[in-house]
């Protein structure tokens, strides 16, 4: 009786240890999903409107700037800022009405770049459209300036190269989607965004900062491989990193031939693994069955 | 109960450098599904723990290599001792004891699934190795070249798209993905399944850990090694009597 009790004292002490690791790794593996979670939540705000929120501002890398610095006096056309006769002027967008040529008063290297870059000829294009489809997409989509990529009140100084990358993954994917999703899914967006290692390519690392090209022609390309892939020949530059993206495969017609030779190898190893899979599953499961029967028949 | 009555005797069904090279692999196989899964399914958030735990990206990477060459050297042993047995021993590599697929595993096999459907009474006459061990063995042995080979190509993909073209390098990806899903569930888990949990060899088959089946087993599992083995002496090269 005396030894019956001693056990069941034991048992209920082992239970009471189950239940706490049990308890504690729910809560480390909760903690993690919660790190994960602030982890992508470092994304930019919406970046500029009328209404500033100067906490945040206040521990932005533009902290140290005064106002007048970048929006001047307050006197816009020898009227008071914020002018209470005009009602209108507190409707329009903020970022299409602010001269961002200012910006080049402090990021001046950033800002020569974006003027050669693939954005601002995009603007030039829009600015004159030659169709109506043109006109339609300039407005559908405007080229983006300064403001429309950097949060200039909140942007945070001293990001580490991981997190500018997780979070320009996010800024270039709001206009391009289509590339965002074939980069994580690739083996760069993987290590880079998903893994954190910050010797991976972010969307800036091949396509430049502020130019932004699209590097389609090989000779473009290869240099920029180069960076990393030291050994890289021409022909490294038609392995495919953004797969399985019609926008970008329609301009070159080798790239569409890759693409659709890996679409279509791609769909038949599916089938076939589904195939073994099921095979050997149904083949199992039959067998297991079918002795389960046996034994039974010979007892 | 019944089969107390029957004589202990045990045969050598496996040499200790298979029994090793089986351990072996099996280490080296579950590393590579453990880092490779930890790599390709970095988006989910509970892997990323994971990969934390390995030693992030550049760890993940270099635990994956590492085990690649590890098993894959255990496949370059196994075949140096192939060549060992045929050119110096003189052994037979082929013959009713041998791994080589031939028409009677088809046959057995088409037997087998009558057997399921009840059309037959007992299960075909297995030789020593059945079709589904050979299928095991085949589907590691030239999963093991396919998948070095994708593997190199994603591991030297500036030497590979030299004179490749470049898609190569995203077909392979894709195949190595692809293959090692279908090789981790046929393996850790249909395979695990038929020597474990088959009411056959409930509750595990560890001759490939012991080396050893006793005489009963064989006439059950393998009648057909059986007949072999009693009909003349050939069988002996294969099956080297063992005394307990």
């Amino acid at each position: 009786m005396d030894q019956m009790r001693h056990l069941s004292y034991h048992r209920r002490v082992n239970a009471n240890r189950v239940l706490l690791a049990c308890c504690a790794f729910i809560c480390l593996m909760s903690l993690f999903v919660l790190a994960e979670r602030a982890h992508s939540e470092g994304m930019p705000a919406s970046s500029s409107s009328w209404f500033i929120d100067m906490n945040r501002f206040a521990q932005s890398a533009h902290a140290a700037l005064t106002c007048q610095r970048c929006h001047g006096t307050m006197m816009e056309g020898m009227r008071p800022h914020p002018d209470r006769q005009d009602s209108a002027s507190l409707k329009a967008d903020p970022m299409k009405t602010y001269d961002y040529g200012r910006c080049a008063a402090c990021h001046q290297q950033a800002y020569d770049r974006y003027l050669r870059g693939e954005h601002a000829k995009a603007m030039i294009r829009q600015k004159e459209p030659k169709t109506v489809e043109e006109q339609q997409a300039a407005l559908a989509r405007p080229a983006p300036t300064c403001g429309d990529c950097h949060s200039s009140h909140y942007v945070k100084a001293h990001l580490s190269r991981v997190e500018i990358g997780v979070q320009m993954t996010e800024t270039c994917g709001s206009c391009h989607p289509a590339q965002r999703a074939s980069y994580l899914a690739d083996i760069h967006g993987r290590t880079g965004v998903y893994l954190g290692k910050p010797a991976a390519a972010y969307c800036t690392d091949c396509h430049g900062a502020h130019n932004c090209v699209s590097l389609k022609n090989k000779e473009e390309a290869l240099p920029v491989c180069q960076r990393c892939h030291k050994g890289a020949t021409a022909g490294f530059t038609s392995v495919v990193i953004h797969a399985g993206q019609p926008v970008m495969t329609k301009q070159s017609a080798e790239k569409q031939r890759s693409t659709a030779i890996i679409q279509i190898v791609g769909r038949i190893v599916k089938i076939a693994v589904i195939l073994v899979i099921a095979f050997f599953v149904l083949h199992t499961f039959v067998w297991i069955l079918r002795e389960v029967h046996r034994k039974l028949r010979e007892y | 109960m019944r089969r107390q009555n029957l004589e202990q005797e045990t045969y050598q069904r496996f040499s200790v450098l298979q029994r090793l090279l089986h351990i072996l692999i099996a280490i080296g196989f579950t590393g590579l599904a453990i880092t490779g899964f930890a790599r390709a399914f970095s988006s989910v958030g509970i892997v990323r723990a994971l990969s934390w735990f390995l030693g992030g990206a550049d760890g993940i990477v270099s635990l994956h290599r590492f085990f690649a060459v590890f098993t894959y050297v255990c496949v370059v042993v196994h075949g140096l001792w192939l060549f060992y047995f045929k050119i110096i021993l003189k052994g037979s590599l082929t013959g009713r004891g041998s791994m080589l697929p031939c028409k009677k595993d088809l046959e057995t096999f088409l037997e087998h699934v009558r057997y399921f459907f009840a059309q037959r009474k007992e299960p075909p006459s297995f030789d020593r190795f059945a079709y589904w061990e050979k299928m095991d063995y085949w589907a590691f042995f030239i999963g093991m070249q396919t998948m070095g080979i994708t593997g190199l190509f994603m591991w030297f993909p500036e030497f590979f798209s030299s004179f490749l073209p470049g898609y190569f390098i995203n077909l392979a990806q894709l195949l190595h993905f692809y293959e090692a899903l279908m090789a981790v569930i046929v393996k850790m888990f249909i395979h695990t399944i038929v020597v474990t949990l088959r009411p056959e060899v409930y509750p595990a088959d560890l001759s490939i850990f012991t080396g050893k089946v006793t005489k009963e087993e064989i006439i059950r599992h393998h009648p057909g090694e059986w007949e072999a083995m009693s009909a003349s002496t050939e069988g002996a090269a294969v099956v080297k009597k063992e005394t307990t």
